[in-house]
């Protein structure tokens, strides 16, 4: 249940990728998605198939101010690239200008992109009250996407309360993954017990290594 | 003071608000207070381009939208793509980040052929300004991937992102000296990421900056009177 990410590394090379993958070790571990930037998926969707790894890339990341039109040509290209599934960062703006059908229109249209892929859309939660957290996962939901990414990292940090402010209002309509500031073992466990379905971390080997010392 | 340097500022100054989650309101009253000013050109999101163009549309101010930001990890035509939607829209000018990877694995012809598929596709009569991210760069790095930007047809070659996810340093005059001996004289040179007092910005232009790319234009114009 664990989506994996370098993390840390900004504009990383082919050759830290790499070596990303192999820290990982994908021989033994499974996770839910390895996440690469769209600039990689065509480099990336070969190695990581061939080990029956999925891939997930990032649309309108991590800043979520692009166009919807531009965001469909983003995520047509990820798919095509080999893409398994799409995390798309919502409008935050239209959504703090209060413009909810506009964010609505924005996600169902590139949702629409996807077919039956897993798509997952972040509201930011780091910046939301916990009513708005809840306003904004409506939204999501009423787009048709029914996973929930907390926040895109860069420095917005997830809390338990997060995730358990939004499961507890959708239950299972919604799964939810906690990410930002998930670092440790302990961290992901928090997540886990308020509801979390997956949690996405750059910081894989120390969970690892932290869940085979229980 | 004097006027002249406040009226020399205003030539040289994009004022910028790539403010994450910024509403529209705070963006129109941004653009307003920009196009007030008389900046060359305000800065902002692809999502606030027809937002913008309503109030920069038959004023001096020309508008500028960031493509690829920040990361710049995006392909050529994903790239191409939303540059041409944002000129569309009635954006000026593009800020487009190059694909940095590209330029820290030294594959600088990659990044010439970016640049020349955007400024191809939005043409000579938009301003096409390639954002290199000098801070996560070598030396080599910011020379080898400024003057493939130059090579791929960027009118002016700019420092930084500024993104403060991934706490990066300020651009600093020394950065610009280095582009200014390396570049042609007729591709500017766009100071960005951490220029934001009068200061920093003579500075920046004392060593060849063209541009300056600041959230505190109307702070610096103050400061100069």
């Amino acid at each position: 249940m664990i989506d994996a990410s370098i993390g840390g590394t900004p504009a990383a090379t082919e050759a830290e990728m790499l070596n990303f993958f192999e820290s990982i070790h994908l021989d033994k571990n499974k996770f839910a998605a390895v996440m690469v930037e769209p600039s990689y998926v065509k480099w990336a969707a070969d190695y990581l198939h061939a080990r029956k790894q999925k891939l997930v890339t990032v649309i309108s990341y991590p800043l979520g101010a692009m166009t919807t039109v531009a965001k469909v040509f983003q995520a047509e290209q990820a798919f095509a690239d080999g893409a398994d599934e799409i995390d798309i960062a919502m409008d935050l703006s239209a959504f703090r200008s209060g413009d909810y059908q506009q964010v609505l229109d924005d996600l169902r249209t590139v949702r629409r992109t996807a077919g039956d892929r897993v798509v997952k859309a972040i509201p930011y939660t780091a910046l939301l009250t916990d009513q708005e957290c809840i306003k904004a996962a409506g939204l999501i939901l009423d787009a048709g996407i029914k996973f929930l990414k907390t926040n895109p990292g860069y420095g917005n940090v997830t809390t338990p309360h997060h995730i358990a402010v939004i499961k507890k209002h959708f239950k299972d309509d919604l799964k939810v993954m906690a990410s930002g500031g998930v670092k440790t073992y302990e961290d992901a466990m928090a997540m886990i017990d308020q509801g979390a379905d997956r949690v996405a971390t750059s910081s894989v080997v120390a969970i690892l290594d932290g869940s085979s010392k229980r | 003071m004097t006027t002249t340097t406040t009226d020399n500022l205003k030539k040289v100054i994009d004022n910028t608000n790539l403010t994450m989650g910024a509403t529209r309101a705070e963006v129109e009253e941004f653009v307003t207070a920009s196009v007030k000013s008389g900046f060359v050109a305000v800065c902002v999101f692809p999502n606030m381009v027809p937002t913008a163009r309503r109030i920069t549309a038959g004023s001096k101010t020309k508008l500028a939208a960031v493509v690829s930001f920040p990361l710049g990890a995006d392909t050529a035509d994903v790239k191409r793509y939303e540059a041409l939607n944002c000129i569309d829209l009635g954006a000026d000018e593009i800020d487009m980040v190059i694909n940095v990877a590209e330029a820290r694995m030294g594959r600088f012809d990659a990044i010439t052929a970016e640049v020349k598929t955007v400024k191809n596709a939005i043409g000579k009569g938009h301003i096409l300004k390639t954002i290199i991210e000098v801070p996560l760069l070598t030396e080599d790095q910011v020379t080898g991937a400024a003057l493939a930007a130059e090579k791929g047809g960027a009118d002016i070659v700019k420092t930084s992102t500024g993104f403060k996810g991934l706490k990066l340093r300020a651009t600093t005059p020394e950065d610009i000296k280095l582009l200014r001996s390396i570049l042609k004289p007729q591709t500017g040179i766009k100071a960005s990421g951490g220029v934001s007092t009068l200061e920093k910005s003579l500075a920046v232009l004392q060593e060849g900056a063209t541009r300056i790319g600041t959230s505190s234009g109307n702070a610096i114009l103050d400061a100069a009177k």
